[in-house]
């Protein structure tokens, strides 16, 4: 199993404004292993950038939680305004 | 002697891939071991292992430790905690297990928190390793070895299969004797009894001899001797140097014609039971001469039990004397004998003397004192 791309592209507010030059923090529930094999550190918190419109820019990827070991970790994300103001907090996600 | 295994791989990273690049991890023992009966593994002191750039055990210079394995007592385990370049924990601490092998270990396999070896260790149930109901000398490594003959297959999924593999194929259910048309001694095969069964012609037209060392007996199953072809010299001869031999079983050839002789070495009685005559239009059975087809005239005693059939002495040298032929008559015993009586015991025995085809024969049957 392969890793794909991280699942979400846009992100908002709870107005619906886009979250213009914000940013998304994202890391795992827990220690997991990786299919590499590799070791997926819980303590590592991934950043990914929005642009103007509140999308992700690159193309960041992830693992299938289904790939992981134990299989009951899930991706925990937080999303911050430019100014680094939190929007959302640790919002369970599995891909 | 058991020795410390180099430790690789690891690839330490976040959920986006970006690597623990110049990292380190810290392993602690579970617990004070031994290894090798004579060293000491402190618990109480950590150990440290950087990671390279790529969030891997930094493999210059190696980096080794003492596997889990080696270690007594059994159960033992690292906690390992990783922390980033400036101190920070990323991973751990995680109770993981580093085994002898392979060699060396990629602890990239590693499942957090899951030691890999239920060694006894960590809460869980100890196992213990036996053989034959005794303890085995090492309780903590079980390496199955195939001897001769025999194959082991780990099938991957924690079952091994083991099977025999003999020397040489063995059709269906033919004992396979390396000496079939030798002597079996008792020092080759301890035994008493002989058995042979045949359902696919195994023996066919050749001549087998089986000997046995001292008594014993050898049996012909309820299959028989099948698929001799007629016309055809067919010699079973059981040899023993004491006791009696003894034919049990049927004998199913559809055509046993003339030339098939069953034997047994002079000096030794034979028992020939349970025969089966051939079925309707076959030739008709001939055992030549009872003990010896061709030889000279038998001076001990056979039996043919009440559940034998017939004897059928067709020779074309005659006996010389019946007398001689200590048979123990019982019910349907039938002989046909081209010989005259040469003593006035045996010619009580014997009819008159019958005349087919211009050959005098001589008649006993069983019901005749």
């Amino acid at each position: 199993m392969a890793r794909v791309a991280f699942p979400i592209t846009t992100f908002q507010d709870a107005e619906g404004n886009p979250l213009s030059f914000g940013y998304v923090l994202l890391s795992i529930s827990t220690d997991v292993n990786t299919p590499d094999p590799a070791q997926l550190c819980e303590g590592m918190t991934s950043k990914i950038t929005l642009d103007t419109n509140g999308v992700v820019v690159g193309s960041p990827t992830v693992w299938p939680n289904a790939s992981l070991s134990p299989s009951n970790a899930v991706y925990l994300y937080s999303t911050y305004r430019q100014n680094g103001q939190e929007v959302a907090y640790n919002i369970p996600l599995t891909v | 002697m058991a020795t410390k295994n180099q430790i690789t791989g690891g690839g330490f990273q976040d959920a986006l891939g970006n690597v623990l690049a110049g990292g380190y991890l810290v392993f602690e023992l579970s617990q004070d071991a031994q290894v090798n009966g004579t060293t000491q593994i402190a618990a109480g002191y950590t150990v440290r292992i950087n990671l390279d750039s790529s969030g891997n055990v930094a493999t210059s210079p190696a980096q080794s430790i003492w596997p889990n394995d080696v270690l007594s007592p059994n159960g033992t385990f690292y906690l390992v905690s990783a922390y980033s370049a400036i101190g920070q924990l990323v991973w751990g601490p995680n109770a993981q297990q580093v085994l002898s092998s392979p060699s060396p270990y990629n602890i990239g396999v590693w499942v957090p928190s899951s030691v890999n070896l239920g060694l006894g260790g960590g809460g869980g149930a100890s196992i213990l390793l036996q053989t034959n109901g005794a303890a085995n000398g090492s309780q903590i490594k079980l390496n199955l070895v195939s001897g001769a003959n025999i194959q082991l297959t780990d099938n991957g999924t924690g079952s091994v299969t083991i099977r025999t593999t003999p020397a040489t194929s063995v059709a269906n259910n033919v004992p396979s004797f390396s000496n079939t048309t030798g002597t079996l001694q008792d020092s080759g095969i301890d035994i008493l009894d002989v058995v042979l069964r045949s359902t696919n012609n195994q023996f066919g037209n050749t001549i087998q001899t089986f000997g046995l060392s001292g008594s014993g007996e050898v049996q012909i199953s309820n299959n028989g001797i099948t698929g001799i072809a007629p016309g055809l010299a067919t010699t079973f001869t059981i040899s023993t140097t004491s006791g009696a031999a003894t034919f049990i079983g049927g004998i199913s050839a559809t055509d046993m014609n003339m030339s098939n002789t069953f034997n047994h070495s002079p000096g030794s009685p034979a028992n020939i039971l349970y025969w089966a005559l051939p079925p309707s239009g076959a030739n008709v059975v001939s055992f030549g001469r009872p003990y010896q087809g061709g030889g000279a005239d038998p001076t001990s005693t056979g039996l043919f039990n009440n559940s034998g059939g017939m004897l059928l002495v067709d020779d074309n040298a005659p006996l010389t004397s019946f007398s001689s032929v200590g048979i123990t008559w019982n019910a349907k015993d039938v002989l046909i004998a081209q010989a005259a009586p040469t003593s006035s015991a045996t010619a009580s025995n014997l009819s008159t003397p019958v005349v087919i085809g211009g050959t005098t024969y001589y008649v006993r049957l069983s019901s005749t004192p």
